[in-house]
């Protein structure tokens, strides 16, 4: 037997085997209707969020439907919005970092004690401006330590991420109890509020807009340049990334380093906030940066996701949370419901997807 | 990027230099002799096949071979010229490429993605300098050098977990087969296949040889080795058994090297 | 971590904070006054005789607990005529009786003088959470808001921005630092630090050691408890104080493991005085563990159901009540008066703690005090 039988049929050039005929050829482009059709297929958690919007605004108008609620769900879901876009670049790199909160937490408290250090308490402040600058810039700095550590640990060590960020969850919320005794570091000055946490432009809080604004960059960094595009390969086979010449080692170090920023970052968004730290308030945190990306249709185990989507994983629960309130629901089953809907958007999605899938 | 052979150009008798030679390899792990004095060698244009049973040595002088690992004893020449392959991105750098059994392709990332995962094509100017990648150029590279190595892939953008078996295989092979200017080494390429997809991967491999890429291939099955390679070379307990040309050979001659059964006809 | 901050006021002067408590005190007493009790003129005229000083109490123990149990019921207000008031109430959390019965209290007060509620609040006692709740409350414009600040500072922010919306504010139980509520009601902290110290002095007349558990060093209204427990055993030679134990996971699984600890290193343990609802229950089990209930007498903060229960096995010997229920029915209260014209209400007005122990636990009063977990 010198050669296999080849059947051949010739289509567009090239001599194949007989095969049961497929989807569009490659570089038909699809017209604008379908287009947008697929878009919103893929996006199923817009639906639920633009749905929930019409929801609340049926059951309670105005109350609900205005721009001052608009303006505060997303002024409260600003700093859970950085973090989750760290925890999008971590969750589709295959990792994922449970320390976020703590690293806030810890750089909040940092940065208020280098605000106070500077300025002083009391009643007069000295230079609050530059105690203002150097405090925020030592929270990003703080952040970015702790998220090298997470990676180096990661990586050099081989350990996996959610052992080593359980870690660091603990030994920075406990640097930052060692640090304050417990008491939460207040008395900063209001400069903090008046020039960051609580400023606007043109009617949108600025806390809103640096939100925004990370998540654009990120989201463009994931989706167009090259180190987004490892981030997916790494998160979805290491093994073939690192085949492919990537530097996956280096690159997941730079995962957490990001993430760790990310998070010093929302420190900073924190007591500029509330000129306060408040060291018990952000045991959560992690779960809910989490969610948002999950809920947004990312894998946990790495590979899938966009920024898009988490952005909405971030809006769904807060408008779940303020629409219920506004709407007179109990407090006690606002958690139930809110849970039952977290279940049924992700259900609804990745059923979604995996017709998709399916249809080919 | 790709041979030098325009598509349809039927490929001459192999130049008298070897794309790949090996001479002399050994490879000892622990115990065990892996590889003895093993020298093979493989002209452009041309498939050779590697055989033998298990244990033979096959996946380890592939390693060696791709520098994944590196030999106790020996020399590789790849176009007469010396070379120490420490590591996968030297072996690449010189234009060999390797076909794993496990495809190593990125699930969730699409054909064309994985065709140019790690090489991609940058936008011109600032933004590719920043890392932005030209998707549409990589796209139509794509559609091009799949369309020219006779793989089906119906849409290079789809996700490579919704291909079928052969489907990825293909991706995995035109990914190689894309880069590869002087060797493709595959390994197992059939393995897991049907008989219909086996046939789709003969062609790819016939087409990449005609672009004047050397190609080795290890397999178990005859009928692939025979339908697909100009040459055969049998490794037994980590020694060269046997050299055969395709064409002039039989299947029970091969078999009989593989297993070391003392009736063969004596081919130099 | 689930806990009530009862915060101390700022005051810029240090011991000003003592001569606001006099002179609040002197209003209390003067309200208390006005209902005409005979039992509560004789401790009211004892309690004026003093300096205005909580040392008063040191005087008359047993005439101000009962004093305290005869506190009358709050009064309320009609609303105006023609008015529809809708008054929001926001506690700390949803995740703890002593809430629970506050709301419960402020339930029934609304529907007494029937006006519209609303009722909603964070699962857990954080700052975050509770600004959320905060401003989707204030999206309803109520035509009061009554809130349970869970940070001194963190809160302001959005208070001010409530008050600027136009929706006046009061706090009840913890303090906020801004001056734009209209009034601050809470049970008085330092005080209870008292009552407790007082209570243990009269079940252990020959004294001994005696320990007070706190949760973390930095909570201002448990360090107040500490200092008015401390400034009246300091001044008992009968009475070691040994070093303040401290619980900082705030669970009652700790505090037990915490007190055993200590009833071990001090065999000749007399008396306990733990912080809040937490810490009271973790103790009680530790007592019971240690088989120690009825010797050693402890005094609890807060009084939920479990910790009456715990009253009646002896792992704890009295409780001490914030009175939440009748916090609720002041919280309508000075809503209504604000709302009908009156803007020149108290700043603060700081109710007595309740000393609740098995010789009055049945006392109707005493039985408003005890936090019963009603459900929203």
């Amino acid at each position: 037997m010198a050669g296999g039988q080849v059947v051949t049929t010739t289509r567009t050039g090239g001599a194949l085997v007989h095969e049961p005929p497929a989807a569009p050829t490659p570089g038909r482009e699809p017209g604008t209707r379908a287009k947008v059709l697929r878009q919103l297929t893929r996006n199923w958690v817009l639906l639920v969020l633009v749905a929930l919007i019409v929801t609340f605004w049926s059951i309670s108008g105005s109350e609900f439907f205005s721009v001052p609620d608009f303006r505060d769900i997303l002024y409260n879901a600003s700093e859970s919005g950085v973090l989750a876009a760290g925890m999008t670049l971590v969750i589709i790199g295959g990792q994922i970092d449970l320390s976020v909160g703590s690293v806030l937490v810890f750089s909040s408290v940092i940065a208020a004690k280098v605000i106070v250090a500077i300025e002083g308490t009391g009643t007069t402040f000295h230079h609050p401006d530059v105690a203002l600058t150097v405090g925020l810039l030592t929270a990003v700095v703080v952040g970015t330590a702790w998220g090298a550590l997470n990676g180096v640990l990661v990586v050099a060590l081989k350990i996996p991420s959610f052992i080593v960020t359980l870690g660091t969850l603990g030994m920075a919320i406990g640097l930052s109890d060692v640090i304050t005794s417990g008491a939460d570091i207040a008395g900063l000055s209001p400069t903090l509020q008046t020039a960051i946490g609580a400023r606007q432009v043109l009617g949108v809080p600025l806390l809103v807009i640096i939100t925004a604004a990370i998540m654009v960059v990120a989201g463009i960094v994931l989706a167009r340049t090259c180190f987004g595009r490892y981030t997916y390969a790494i998160g979805s086979n290491a093994e073939a990334a690192r085949r492919a010449g990537i530097k996956v080692g280096r690159h997941v170090v730079v995962l957490f380093t990001i993430m760790g920023l990310l998070a010093g970052v929302a420190g900073a968004m924190d007591i500029a906030r509330f000129t306060t730290t408040s060291v018990i308030a952000h045991g959560a945190d992690n779960l809910i940066a989490i969610a948002a990306v999950v809920i947004g249709g990312a894998s946990l185990f790495g590979g899938s996701g966009t920024m898009f989507r988490t952005a909405i994983g971030v809006l769904i629960p807060a408008v779940l949370t303020t629409g219920l309130i506004i709407a007179n629901v109990q407090s006690f089953w606002q958690e139930v419901i809110i849970g039952a809907i977290l279940i049924c958007a992700v259900a609804i999605d990745n059923v979604k997807r995996s017709s998709e899938t399916k249809a080919g | 990027m790709g041979g030098s052979l325009a598509p349809g150009v039927e490929a001459v008798a192999p130049p008298s230099v070897p794309a790949l030679m090996a001479e002399h390899i050994s490879k000892r792990f622990g115990h065990v002799q892996a590889l003895t004095n093993v020298s093979l060698s493989v002209g452009a244009g041309e498939v050779l096949a590697l055989m033998g049973d298990n244990g033979a040595g096959k996946s380890t002088l592939i390693k060696v071979l791709s520098g994944a690992l590196s030999p106790d004893a020996g020399r590789i020449f790849v176009l007469g010229q010396e070379h120490v392959l420490a590591t996968p991105s030297q072996a690449r750098s010189i234009g060999i490429e390797t076909v794993y059994q496990d495809l190593a392709l990125a699930d969730d990332l699409s054909a064309c993605s994985n065709l140019f995962l790690g090489r991609e094509l940058r936008r011109p100017g600032l933004l590719g300098k920043l890392g932005f990648y030209d998707e549409a150029r990589m796209r139509a590279e794509s559609v091009r050098q799949i369309a020219e190595l006779g793989a089906r892939i119906p849409d290079v953008r789809a996700r490579v977990k919704m291909l079928s078996g052969g489907q990825r295989q293909s991706v995995a092979i035109a990914r190689s087969a894309i880069w590869a200017s002087e060797v493709l080494i595959m390994d197992e390429p059939t393995a897991a296949l049907g008989i219909v997809q086996t046939a789709q991967v003969v062609e790819l491999i016939k087409r990449t040889r005609d672009r004047g890429v050397a190609v080795i291939v290890i397999s178990h099955s005859m009928a692939f080795s025979l339908a697909v390679s100009d040459r055969i070379e049998v490794l037994r307990l980590g020694e060269n058994e046997g050299s055969f040309v395709t064409r002039d050979t039989t299947d029970n001659e091969v078999v009989a090297a593989i297993t070391g059964s003392q009736w063969r006809e004596a081919r130099s | 971590m689930k806990q009530r901050q009862v915060e101390a006021p700022l005051s810029p002067v240090p011991g000003l904070h003592n001569k606001l408590r006099g002179g609040h005190k002197l209003k209390q007493l003067a309200k208390i006054a006005a209902c005409g009790s005979a039992v509560s003129m004789l401790s009211i005229m004892g309690a004026s005789l003093s300096t205005g000083t909580a040392s008063a109490i040191a005087l008359h123990p047993e005439g101000y607990l009962q004093a305290a149990a005869a506190a009358p019921p709050i009064v309320l207000p009609q609303p105006a005529a023609g008015s529809h008031y809708t008054i929001a109430y926001i506690p700390g959390c949803t995740c703890d009786p002593y809430f629970a019965t506050e709301t419960a209290g402020f339930l029934a007060a609304a529907k007494q003088v029937g006006i519209s509620t609303i009722v909603q609040g964070p699962a857990d006692f954080n700052p975050t959470q509770q600004t959320t709740v905060l401003e989707a409350v204030v999206q309803k414009h109520p035509s009061a808001i009554v809130i349970n600040p869970t940070n001194l500072t963190a809160m302001v922010a959005p208070i001010n921005a409530a008050i600027a919306a136009g929706i006046p504010v009061m706090t009840t139980g913890n303090f906020v630092d801004t001056t734009k509520i209209f009034t601050a009601v809470a049970a008085d902290s330092y005080v209870g630090g008292e009552v407790a110290a007082k209570a243990l002095e009269k079940w252990i007349p020959n004294g001994g050691q005696v320990v007070y558990m706190d949760i973390n060093p930095g909570v201002t209204s448990l360090s107040e408890h500490e200092q008015g427990f401390d400034k009246i055993m300091r001044a008992n030679k009968k009475f070691t104080i040994l070093p303040t134990l401290y619980a900082n996971e705030n669970s009652a699984t700790q505090a037990a493991d915490i007190i055993e600890g200590e009833i071990t290193a001090h065999p000749k343990l007399a008396g306990v005085f733990a912080s809040n609802v937490i810490t009271a229950e973790g103790v009680a089990n530790g007592i019971v563990g240690m088989s120690e209930a009825g010797k050693i007498k402890v005094v609890g903060y807060d009084a939920s159901t479990q910790e009456v229960a715990a009253l009646q096995n002896h792992s704890l010997t009295g409780l001490i009540s914030q009175s939440p229920y009748t916090l609720g029915y002041m919280d309508i209260a000075n809503s209504i008066k604000y709302l009908n014209g009156n803007h020149n209400l108290p700043k603060m007005q700081l109710l007595q703690p309740i000393l609740i122990d098995l010789a009055n636990l049945n006392q109707p009063n005493i039985q408003k005090a005890i936090y019963h977990a009603t459900p929203y």
